[in-house]
C-alpha cells in the first residue's frame, strides 16, 4: 500500500513538472540551458583532437579553469595549452558576460607579453578546429530569437527541439551561422545535439553531445564530456573532450588575471 | 661564465614542493601519471635568406627549451641555441644561452631572475618604451622575437587589487647590435674597443612600471632610468693624436605610458614615452636629443582577417640641422660621425610621421598564414615590408618563406639596413 502511496506521488510530481516543462517557452529553455552549465567553478583537463578529411589528427591539450562571477552573471575562464609544442604555454582569459561583449586576453609566449584581443568575431575557428570562438562561451540570450519546433530523441533522450536565429545580420555575421536547431535534454536541460546553418542557409555542422558529466551535483550543474562537432560540407571533425574535471567554487581569484597568464 | 654555472646549478636543484589544485598539477610534476621534474622541447630549423646574387645567411639551428615543472613557490627555464652558419666559416658553431632563469612565486609577489628577455609595450612591434633588453639588428629570422637579445634582470612584481607594480634592475649593460660592419673609416681612423659601462652599482640600470588591469581597460605608467640600449658613435684622440672610433651608451631616462581597451568592433592601443638624455650633447658626437614617441593603433578582424594599423610619431626637442664647421677633413668626420648617430637614435628630422600595417590572413584552419607587416616614414621616406607566408605541414612542422625589404634615401638607417638585409628567405622548422 505504501508503494502504491508513493507511485503516485511520484507520477504525480513527474506529470505536473512535464507539464510545467511543456509550458515553457523557447527561450525559457535555452535560458534553462545556459543556466544547466553555469557552474561555479571549475578546474578540467580537455583534449581537442582535429582531424581531416583523409583521417589525419592533430591532438590540442589544454588545462581549463572557471568561475562564477556577480551572481552568475560573469564566467571567468582561463584556458592554458599544454600540448603539441607549438602552442604550449599560449593561454587565453576570457571574462564572459551574459549581455555584453566579452573581454579577452590572449598570452603567446613569442610575444612574450598579454595581448587584448577584439570579442566580437567569434565566427573564426578556434585553434583551427570545427569549434568556434562562439562554442566556446556562452551565447547572449537577447541576441537570438528561438522558436519550439517540437520534440525529438537524441541517443534515447527525450529533448526540445529549437529553432535559433540571430536577430540582425551583424550577430549572425559575428557567430558564423543564419540559423541552429538545438536539441535540448527535457529533464536536464544540457544541450545533447545542435545543427548549424551557415551564412547562405546551408546545413553547415553537426555537433553532438556524446557523453554528459554532472560537476555539481547539489545544484545540477552539467559539463558536456565528449562532444563530437563534424562539418558536413568539407568533412572534418573535432573532438571536444574532458579528460578530467573537478567541481571547486573556491578558485581563487588571482588565476583570471592577466598576471597568472604570463607565468 | 660562473654566472651560467650558477643558474645552471639552481635550474637543476629548483623542485616542487606541494601537491595542487588540478589545474596547476597538469602545469606541474604532480599530476598523476607524470613523475617528471622537468620537460625538454624547442625546435631544429633551417633557414636560407638570399637576394637575387648573394646569400646572406644560411644557417641550421637547434633550440633546447629546459623546463622544470611548476611548484607553488616557482620554476626555472633554459633555452640554448646551437647555430651552424655556412657562411661564416671562421665560427664552427655559435654556441647561445638565450634565456636561464629562476620563478619565484610568494603570495602577492613575483620574482624573475637571470638571464631574460623582457618587452614592454601594448603598441604592434614599435614600442617606444620598451628600453629593457636590447636588440641585434643583424640577425637573420622570419621571427622579430629572435632579433631580442637576453640580458640579466631581476624582476619582481608585486600585485594589489587590479594593479601590479613591476621593479627591474639591470646589473650588466648589453649593447643593441647594429649593422657597423657596412661603416668604412677614413685613413687614419681607427675603430677602439668599446666604451660600455663598468659593472658597477652606480651604472646599473633600473626601471619601474605601475599596470593597472581592468576588464574594459589595461594600462601602464613606466619609468626607466639607465643606459640606452642603443650604441653611439664617438670619436676620441689619444696622447699619440691618433683619431679613434668606439662604441659608447649614454644614461637616459624614459617616462612612459600605454594603454589598450575595446571600442565596438574595435581594438585601440597607445604608447608613450618621453625620453631625456643625462649628458651634455656638446661633449660628445653621440648623445641622442630629448624626445617624446607616441604611437596609436587600431585593430580590427573580418572572420580570418585581421588589421592592426598605427601611427608612429616622434618629437625631437631642441632639433638643429646639422652643418658643416670648416672644410678639414676631422669637421667632415665628425658631421659624419653626428649624421651616424642621428640614424642609430632616429632623429634626423625634429617631427617624425610613421605608419605601420599588419594584415593577416588565416586560411585552412590556422594552417596557412599570410601576414604583411609594412612601415613607411612620411618624413623621411623609409620603408620596410616583410611579407610572410607560413603554411603548418603538421602540428610541428612549419614551412615560412617571405621577403625583408629595407629602403630608405642614402644617409638612413633603412638605406643602410637594405644593403646587408634585403632578401628572400626560406626556413623549415620542426618543434618538438
Amino acid at each position: 500500500m505504501k508503494t502504491l502511496k508513493l507511485t503516485i506521488i511520484l507520477c504525480i510530481m513527474t506529470a505536473t513538472n512535464m507539464f510545467a516543462q511543456s509550458n515553457l517557452t523557447a527561450k525559457q529553455i535555452q535560458q534553462k540551458s545556459i543556466d544547466a552549465t553555469r557552474i561555479s567553478g571549475t578546474e578540467c583537463l580537455n583534449k581537442m583532437t582535429i582531424i581531416n578529411q583523409k583521417g589525419q589528427k592533430r591532438v590540442r591539450q589544454m588545462a581549463v579553469i572557471t568561475k562564477l562571477y556577480d551572481n552568475g552573471n560573469t564566467e571567468k575562464k582561463l584556458i592554458r595549452f599544454l600540448a603539441p609544442a607549438d602552442v604550449k604555454g599560449v593561454g587565453f582569459l576570457t571574462f564572459d558576460y551574459k549581455v555584453k561583449d566579452d573581454d579577452k586576453w590572449i598570452y603567446m609566449p613569442a610575444l612574450r607579453k598579454t595581448r587584448r584581443i577584439i570579442s566580437s568575431e567569434n565566427a573564426k575557428s578556434f585553434m583551427g578546429s570545427e569549434f568556434s570562438y562562439a562554442d566556446m562561451t556562452l551565447p547572449n540570450i537577447e541576441e537570438y530569437t528561438y522558436k519550439l519546433l517540437g520534440e525529438g530523441m537524441v541517443n534515447g533522450i527525450a529533448c526540445f527541439k529549437i529553432e535559433v536565429i540571430p536577430i540582425s545580420d551583424d550577430v549572425m555575421d559575428a557567430n558564423g551561422f543564419s540559423k541552429r536547431i538545438s536539441f535540448i535534454g527535457e529533464n536536464d536541460f544540457v544541450l545533447r545535439k545542435a545543427i548549424y546553418f551557415d551564412l547562405f542557409g546551408d546545413k553547415e555542422k553537426v555537433m553532438e553531445v556524446e557523453s554528459v558529466v554532472e560537476v555539481d551535483e547539489i545544484h545540477h550543474k552539467y559539463r558536456m564530456k565528449k562532444v563530437v562537432m563534424t562539418n558536413l560540407q568539407n568533412g572534418r571533425k573535432s573532438i571536444s573532450e574532458i579528460e578530467e574535471i573537478q567541481f571547486n567554487p573556491s578558485i581563487q581569484d588571482e588565476y583570471f588575471t592577466t598576471r597568472y597568464l604570463e607565468r | 661564465m660562473k654566472k651560467v654555472y650558477i643558474l645552471f646549478g639552481l635550474l637543476f636543484t629548483s623542485t616542487y614542493l606541494f601537491s595542487q589544485s588540478l589545474f596547476e598539477s597538469a602545469l606541474s610534476s604532480t599530476h598523476e601519471g607524470n613523475d617528471k621534474s622537468f620537460t625538454l622541447n624547442g625546435f631544429i630549423r633551417s633557414d636560407v635568406f638570399a637576394n637575387e646574387t648573394d646569400f646572406r645567411s644560411i644557417y641550421a639551428e637547434s633550440a633546447l627549451k629546459l623546463e622544470t615543472m611548476k611548484s607553488k613557490y616557482g620554476n626555472a627555464f633554459a633555452e640554448f641555441r646551437l647555430q651552424k652558419n655556412i657562411l661564416i666559416s671562421e665560427k664552427p658553431v655559435n654556441v647561445d644561452l638565450r634565456e636561464a632563469y629562476l620563478n619565484l612565486y610568494f603570495g602577492k609577489f613575483d620574482f624573475r631572475i637571470g638571464q631574460q628577455i623582457i618587452v614592454w609595450g601594448r603598441a604592434d612591434g614599435f614600442n617606444p618604451t620598451n628600453n629593457l633588453t636590447p636588440t641585434d639588428f643583424t640577425v637573420f629570422s622570419p621571427d622579430e622575437d629572435d632579433k631580442r637579445l637576453s640580458n640579466f634582470v631581476v624582476k619582481g612584481n608585486y600585485s594589489f587589487k587590479n594593479f601590479r607594480l613591476e621593479a627591474d634592475w639591470i646589473p650588466f649593460y648589453k649593447a643593441s647590435i647594429l649593422p657597423f660592419h657596412t661603416y668604412t673609416l677614413p685613413d687614419g681612423v681607427y675603430w677602439a674597443e668599446a666604451n660600455y659601462p663598468e659593472t658597477k652599482w652606480t651604472e646599473s640600470s633600473y626601471a619601474l612600471k605601475l599596470s593597472i588591469e581592468k576588464a574594459a581597460f589595461d594600462g601602464s605608467l613606466s619609468y626607466f632610468n639607465g643606459n640606452n640600449k642603443l650604441p653611439g658613435l664617438q670619436m676620441q684622440t689619444n696622447a699619440e693624436e691618433e683619431n679613434y672610433v668606439l662604441l659608447t651608451t649614454h644614461r637616459t631616462q624614459v617616462v612612459g605610458a600605454d594603454f589598450s581597451t575595446i571600442l565596438g568592433r574595435y581594438g585601440l592601443r597607445g604608447e608613450f614615452a618621453f625620453t631625456i638624455a643625462c649628458e651634455d650633447e656638446d661633449i660628445y658626437q653621440s648623445v641622442p636629443k630629448q624626445q617624446f614617441e607616441y604611437t596609436i593603433g587600431i585593430d580590427r578582424e573580418w572572420g580570418n582577417l585581421s588589421l592592426i594599423a598605427q601611427y608612429i610619431g616622434k618629437y625631437v626637442f631642441d632639433f638643429k640641422e646639422l652643418s658643416l664647421q670648416d672644410n678639414s677633413q676631422q669637421s667632415q668626420f665628425l658631421y659624419e660621425l653626428q649624421l651616424w648617430n642621428r640614424m642609430i637614435y632616429n632623429q634626423q628630422n625634429e617631427w617624425n610621421h610613421s605608419v605601420s600595417l599588419r594584415p593577416v590572413l588565416s586560411m585552412l584552419y590556422e594552417t596557412l598564414s599570410l601576414e604583411v607587416l609594412g612601415l613607411y616614414s612620411f618624413t623621411s621616406e623609409e620603408l620596410f615590408m616583410q611579407p610572410k607566408l607560413s603554411y603548418h605541414l603538421s602540428d610541428n612542422i612549419l614551412f615560412t618563406t617571405g621577403v625583408q625589404f629595407y629602403s630608405g634615401p642614402t644617409e638612413t638607417m633603412f638605406n643602410i639596413l637594405g644593403k646587408s638585409k634585403n632578401s628572400g628567405f626560406f626556413e623549415c622548422k620542426i618543434s618538438f
